[in-house]
């Protein structure tokens, strides 16, 4: 059991705080080329993911385990897709829940 | 209140001073899971979270790696607060009725922790009980109920037991003191269940008055009968005669 190396779950407008770690986003996927797609998150904001794996996406919503690289551009580690018919709201509010008051539970 | 509860396995017998909760399943992360096994001095010893003993227990992780035996399935499940070993025992013939899932997928996993030579991992409580997960709002789901129910426990925890009334708690007509309103009003509905309990006879009840005498200065009229209008609400009694006599369900 390991617990040195979570991978915070955040919302778009948290990224900045996350600059160099590893991270899990989750947003509606939008193909842009070959090596990158556009997310929009449960906050609404916009973010490039520079991508690993191929550029084609089997569904609407997709989690990406991800490193950040600006407030903005993340580069992608891994990916699940998480289906075309996922709840963005109250993920976006788990994520308040996970970066706020109920951190020490998860991180 | 000390009370004494059926335990499984080797913890039999134990008595806790804060048990309120009958031992259900509880959601967890693989976090809170490592932090309570830490805080263990022997394997032997009851795994407590949030003051509360923790026996059968639920995770969603995605699976990051698979170690298939004759004999059992090794899964590695990682929820993004950490990594735990998922161990799933095949049938007693040695067969797998199903394929390992694949790396990648996310999972349910119900079970129970089990230590094996200094080794913790979740020890699945049948082949069924990890199961991959289709609708990945229940990846959410799982997170949202594991703040839920832990900020539930911290409640009962810090209110010396006096939970909700149910099957497992017993109302005590001396809780502690309150510290702030919210727990104020767990300490007037205990103590006007106290009453009820003790001095209401036949099937009529007590009239608001008649407890509020019981309670020797200690709560308005006013406050009692809000209380008993929101207990009523909360089907822990009812009005009988009429809507000023209460007795306790």
């Amino acid at each position: 059991m390991d617990d040195s190396a979570p991978r915070p779950r955040v919302n778009g407008e948290a990224l900045v705080n996350f600059i160099g770690k590893t991270v899990l986003v989750v947003g509606e996927v939008t193909p842009r080329d070959a090596n990158s797609a556009t997310v929009k998150t449960a906050d609404d904001k916009m973010i490039t993911v520079n991508l690993a794996g191929a550029g084609a996406f089997g569904s609407k919503y997709v989690e990406f385990e991800a490193t950040v690289d600006g407030a903005d551009c993340v580069t992608e580690c891994s990916r699940v897709e998480f289906g075309d018919d996922f709840d963005q709201y109250s993920y976006g509010e788990l994520c308040k829940l996970i970066n706020g008051k109920s951190k020490e539970l998860f991180y | 209140m000390t009370r004494r509860r059926p335990q499984d396995g080797s913890s039999e017998g134990k008595t806790y001073a804060n048990v309120s909760a009958p031992p259900t399943m509880k959601p967890l992360t693989v976090k809170m899971l490592k932090r309570a096994i830490d805080a263990r001095q022997t394997p032997d010893e009851t795994l407590v979270v949030n003051g509360v003993p923790v026996h059968n227990l639920t995770v969603v992780g995605k699976i990051v790696g698979v170690e298939s035996k004759s004999s059992y399935v090794l899964y590695k499940v990682d929820d993004s607060t950490g990594v735990c070993d998922v161990k799933v025992w095949s049938d007693q013939d040695g067969d797998q009725t199903a394929e390992p899932i694949e790396v990648g997928a996310y999972v349910r996993v119900y079970g129970s922790v089990k230590t094996l030579a200094n080794e913790h991992m979740i020890a699945a409580h049948t082949q069924q009980a990890v199961r991959k997960i289709t609708d990945h709002n229940e990846v959410t789901f799982h997170m949202l109920e594991v703040v839920y129910a832990s900020g539930h426990a911290e409640k009962t925890k810090v209110s010396g037991g006096a939970a909700p009334a149910n099957a497992y708690t017993v109302p005590q007509q001396a809780p502690n003191v309150a510290a702030n309103g919210d727990l104020g009003s767990e300490e007037i509905d205990v103590s006007i269940m106290g009453v009820l309990k003790q001095f209401a006879e036949g099937e009529q009840g007590m009239t608001v008055d008649e407890i509020a005498s019981k309670q020797n200065g200690k709560f308005t009229r006013d406050a009692i009968k809000a209380a008993l209008e929101e207990m009523s609400n909360g089907g822990e009694v009812f009005t009988t005669i009429d809507e000023d006599h209460y007795a306790a369900v």
